[in-house]
């Protein structure tokens, strides 16, 4: 039983291979999408819709968007807790697993979860180690995109060609150029932006809000901070439909209106925009395609329903984009059926997928520059990027001068000629055999494998002897040991109940409209004392009859304002 | 070609549908997460046999069909139903733009050498031309003749760069080599600076590779002193100044970097300054200016025995002096000073051959071997003396040449063999050297002996 998960920045999907093909299971509010937000309310984790209401009325003690920080050591405090960005998708994740549970009603141990397809060593690691902490085995990580495509390419089956899949999720853009044919799914290229996503563009909208109005972003409360994202967050999907959007809040003792027009709001993206033309522009090249030859383009994310962003195609392309399939749920289902052809489900037995290493691997060497001078710092590839995965490269290195007695072997990833704009990855020292001569050579031999986990292997010429480097010597990068023990610290950490999360989430939704809403703070209150009184008394049916006229309530009140 | 083939198990005359579909058929029995080798050697035999089927029908592709409604019209009508959210889209469509990119190259390296890095970026962004794949790929190629076959152009580094992004040339594997590029951007940028309204941008240049206090003015001077026509003598009376040398070696590194020289530079000036200013190399221009040197000099020289003459000559009870030893005085003395300004710097240069960390060790025990020969076996004593005391005191500043604080020591290290020589037995010169000679090898030995050990 193999779930697949896709573990975004804003929206966690989790899903699996059935009978009749990928399907996903809800969460208790019986929705698909659960927010990646995770907060603590009376000592126990809250993950999801309630959790992100409470980011508005518990600024400290909720916090959203950590995937952006995955693969680094930053922690962030909420409550009593401190947690690495691993542990809070951790707890994201054993949300997700208790819907799949519920709904499959066993227990899940395996797990195949998405990532972008531009996350480095460390990302990818901090990915796994999450799984850990969940309590799972991630038996792949599959490229976002390459998912999404798997999902598409299922549906047309049985169609030719090659396709471009764009996917803006909440913080990251990827792109990747697939052909399909006779049931083989071969990604070409693949090329992103790890920190260009939806948020982003909700940036823009709070910068030029707060520009307008005179607002101090950094002067607010967190908890009105939070409460003007959401109002322009809100604004922001508004402004896919025709004509002006508005949005009005109170701030502090102001009360503000502002309303903006999608041709404004392009303009202010212009940047933002022009950031997603590279890595389009590099896959293509990468690809060594004629764009005319690009069969279809399919835009995924949540992110790509704004209507910029197909505008951006059509000034690229001079052709529109597809969206054949949801874009929220594109990856999850891509994730389900990799996660079905991982168990080796029959009806994919005529599937196969291949993928590609996004960037370029490589070490630094000293070369002769066009000075004559010889100088280090220069980057030299060993696994160009787009090559096909599993892969293994070798290249030989030799020591500068006769006397050297090891050689320092860097190993680093990116896309510049000189090391120093590209990521260090690792070092390894090999000592020479004093004599040789021409002998004086090691072998560097790098191996890349489908989960994009990178493998460098050392081998001296002279003597045969070989030196392994170990990728693990990352601030960012948890070790086996440390897992283990953040298991139990989470293990200890005790989570709301499925059953109650409902009613957490209603009680976190009022108090949230009771924050934004000053004019209807008595009768929300009202509201909001009856049905916890009526939640101590304990009575299931009532309860749930309370919750349900709460719940239209609540919804009548949002949509009148 | 052939094993790809037999890996595909296909024959000679199969075409790109039939490999695709051997390479898809194979590719289920030997799945990348199963058996990365198997794969990875049909994967290579798929690529190898799909090239080769290529060139194979190099018959050129109807291009397809360009015009924009054609390509939007077909997709709409493609078998599938499009949803209505993307009916709307096309209707926000922008009209169809006839994009003239005849003379967009010439307008973008326009637009590069007269505006900023950050405004520059910005006036690309805007060019509707250059969001479009298909113009941005008719573009790059004129673009980059232009830019490497122009000699006129001119523009800042950081604007170079952005032309490098947009186009995709500053990546690995990219179409254009690195290290070109690399020439070219000094290229452009000293061009640019060379221009008289980029002064501002040439001060703060040089300011960043000299000291911080050089004014506009003097940034002025330089240009000028490199631009003007050429005269060697001018030039030469400049070079006096070893400020001057100094100055216009920074000059010359940012406006004529690599050793190129480009209008309106002039190329006597900038090959004068640069072969003054080279300590290492004798050359020409450096001979001239110490034989100047050597003249202005000897000339001060000349003046002293012409006081004193002049100053006999006035005593009018004394008969008319003979000028005979003031004349043997002062032309015996401008000629030695002569001598010593054309002749220290190849001395120098020798010296520095001599000393380099290969030779060292074998030049100073020949040259103690020297000194101890010339006071055993002929009378030349002082001469012996001499050579022993010079040897012992270079081979003391090439041993510490690191430690500058010991250096200082060596006077007193000199005067500490004199008193040591002193009391020796035989004449005060021979000892003296023979002490130096040997303590000149010794300290030899230790150099060597130190240098083999940091060389490990």
């Amino acid at each position: 039983m193999i779930v697949g998960i896709d573990l975004g920045t804003t929206h966690s999907l989790i899903g699996m291979h059935g009978a009749d093909g990928p399907v996903l299971f809800p969460n208790p509010h019986g929705l698909l999408l659960t927010p990646s937000v995770v907060s603590i309310a009376d000592g126990a984790v809250l993950v999801g819709q309630a959790a992100r209401d409470r980011l508005v009325t518990h600024p400290g003690e909720s916090v959203a968007h950590f995937k952006r920080w995955m693969g680094s050591d930053r922690k962030t405090r909420i409550g009593q807790h401190s947690f690495r960005p691993e542990e809070l998708s951790a707890l994201v994740l054993r949300a997700l697993l208790a819907d799949a549970e519920a709904a499959l009603g066993r227990k899940v141990t395996e797990a195949v979860i998405s990532v972008p397809a531009y996350f480095s060593d460390a990302q990818r690691k901090a990915t796994r180690a999450a799984g850990e902490l969940a309590g799972i085995r991630v038996e792949r990580l599959i490229n976002e995109p390459t998912a999404a495509a798997l999902a598409y390419g299922l549906q047309q089956a049985d169609r030719e060609g090659r396709i471009l899949v764009l996917d803006l999720g909440g913080g990251t853009f990827d792109v990747s150029i697939l052909e399909l044919f006779d049931g083989v799914i071969e990604v070409h290229a693949s090329a992103g932006d790890n920190f260009l996503g939806g948020e982003d563009f909700l940036q823009a909208l709070i910068q030029a809000f707060c520009q307008d109005l005179g607002v101090e972003l950094s002067s607010l409360p967190r908890a009105e901070q939070a409460r003007l994202q959401q109002q322009l967050e809100r604004l922001k999907r508004d402004l896919g439909n025709p004509g002006d959007a508005s949005v009005e809040l109170t701030l502090g003792n102001r009360s503000l209106q502002w309303s903006i027009n999608e041709a404004r709001f392009a303009r202010l993206c212009e940047p933002l925009l022009q950031r997603m033309r590279l890595p389009i522009e590099r896959a293509i090249r990468d690809a060594r395609l004629d764009h005319q030859s690009l069969g279809e383009i399919v835009l995924v994310g949540g992110a790509a329903r704004m209507p910029m962003i197909a505008r951006l195609v059509t000034r690229m392309f001079g052709r529109l984009p597809l969206r054949h399939i949801d874009p929220d749920q594109a990856i999850a289902l891509g994730a389900a059926v990799a996660a079905g052809m991982k168990a080796r489900d029959s009806s994919l037995d005529e599937v196969v997928l291949t993928d590609v290493c996004p960037y370029t691997l490589g070490t630094q060497v000293s070369r002769i520059g066009p000075d004559g001078k010889e100088r280090s710092g220069y980057f030299h590839p060993i696994i160009q990027r787009n090559s096909v995965v599993p892969i293994s490269r070798e290249d030989q290195l030799y020591p500068l001068t006769d006397q050297q007695e090891y050689l320092l072997i860097d190993v680093y990833q990116g896309e510049s000629p000189t090391v120093d704009k590209n990521i260090r990855l690792g070092e390894l020292k090999v000592p020479l055999a004093a004599s040789g001569g021409t002998q004086r050579s090691v072998t560097l031999r790098f191996t890349y494998d489908v989960d994009g986990i990178l493998q460098v292997e050392v081998t001296e010429n002279a003597t045969g002897k070989r030196y392994e480097l170990i990728l693990e010597q990352n601030p960012g990068v948890l070790s086996p040991a440390e897992i283990r023990q953040r298991l139990l610290a989470l293990d200890a950490l005790k989570l709301h109940p499925r059953d109650q999360q409902v009613n957490l989430a209603v009680v976190a939704r009022t108090e949230r409209l009771y924050a934004e809403h000053v004019a209807q703070r008595p009768q929300l209150q009202e509201w909001l004392l009856r049905f916890q009184h009526c939640l101590e008394s304990q009575d299931l049916q009532d309860i749930e009859r309370q919750r349900s006229a709460l719940g239209r309530a609540l919804d009548e009140l949002e949509q009148m304002l | 070609m052939k094993w790809a083939l037999e890996i595909l198990e296909l024959d000679g005359n199969a075409d790109e549908r039939a490999i695709k579909r051997a390479y898809a058929r194979l590719l289920r029995s030997n799945r990348p997460d199963d058996d990365a080798e198997a794969f990875q050697q049909l994967h290579m035999a798929y690529q190898t046999a799909l090239q080769w089927c290529r060139q194979q029908q190099q018959a050129p592709q109807p291009q397809p069909a360009a015009a924009f409604e054609d390509a939007v019209g077909m997709h709409q009508q493609a078998a599938f139903p499009v949803p209505a959210d993307q009916a709307s889209l096309h209707a926000e469509l922008p009209a169809p733009m006839e994009l003239a990119l005849d003379g967009l190259p010439q307008q973008i390296v326009g637009a590069a050498g007269e505006l900023d890095g950050d405004a520059f970026a910005e006036w690309l962004q805007q060019r509707p031309e250059l969001w479009s794949l298909s113009a941005k790929q008719q573009i790059a190629r004129p673009l980059a003749e232009m830019l490497f076959g122009d000699p006129e152009l001119a523009m800042s580094r950081e604007c170079f760069t952005v032309i490098c992004d947009t186009f995709g040339w500053n990546e690995v594997d990219g179409p254009i080599d690195a290290y070109a590029l690399l020439h070219l951007r000094e290229q452009l940028q000293a061009r640019w600076l060379l221009r008289d309204a980029n002064e501002l941008a040439l001060l703060s240049e040089l300011r960043s590779i000299g000291h911080a206090g050089i004014t506009l003015a003097e940034v002025r001077k330089r240009r000028q002193l490199l631009t003007r026509p050429w005269q060697r003598l001018h030039a030469l009376l400049r070079a006096l100044d070893p400020a001057r040398i100094t100055a216009m070696k920074e000059t010359v590194q940012v406006l004529a970097p690599d050793e190129l020289v480009q209008a309106p530079l002039q190329v006597e000036q900038v090959r004068f300054w640069d072969d003054v200013s080279r300590e290492d190399r004798l050359t020409g221009s450096r001979l001239q200016l110490g034989l100047l040197r050597g003249v202005l000099a000897g000339c001060l020289w000349l003046l002293l025995p012409l006081m004193v003459y002049w100053l006999e000559a006035a005593k009018l009870d004394k008969p008319t002096p003979d000028a005979t030893p003031m004349l043997v005085l002062g032309a015996g003395g401008f000629l030695v000073i002569l001598i010593i300004g054309i002749g220290w710097l190849p001395w120098k240069l020798g010296l520095h051959w001599l000393l380099a960390p290969q030779r060292r060790a074998i030049a100073i025990p020949v040259a103690a071997a020297a000194a101890l020969g010339l006071i055993r076996f002929t009378d030349y004593d002082l001469l012996g003396c001499l050579l022993g005391a010079g040897t012992l005191w270079l081979s003391f500043a090439v041993t510490f040449r690191e430690q500058p604080n010991v250096i200082r020591f060596a006077p007193l290290v000199l005067f500490g063999v004199y008193l040591a020589s002193s009391m020796l037995p035989g004449g005060l010169a021979a000892s003296y050297g023979k002490v130096s000679a040997f303590l000149a090898v010794a300290l030899s030995a230790l150099d060597s002996w130190r240098q083999r050990r940091s060389s490990h």
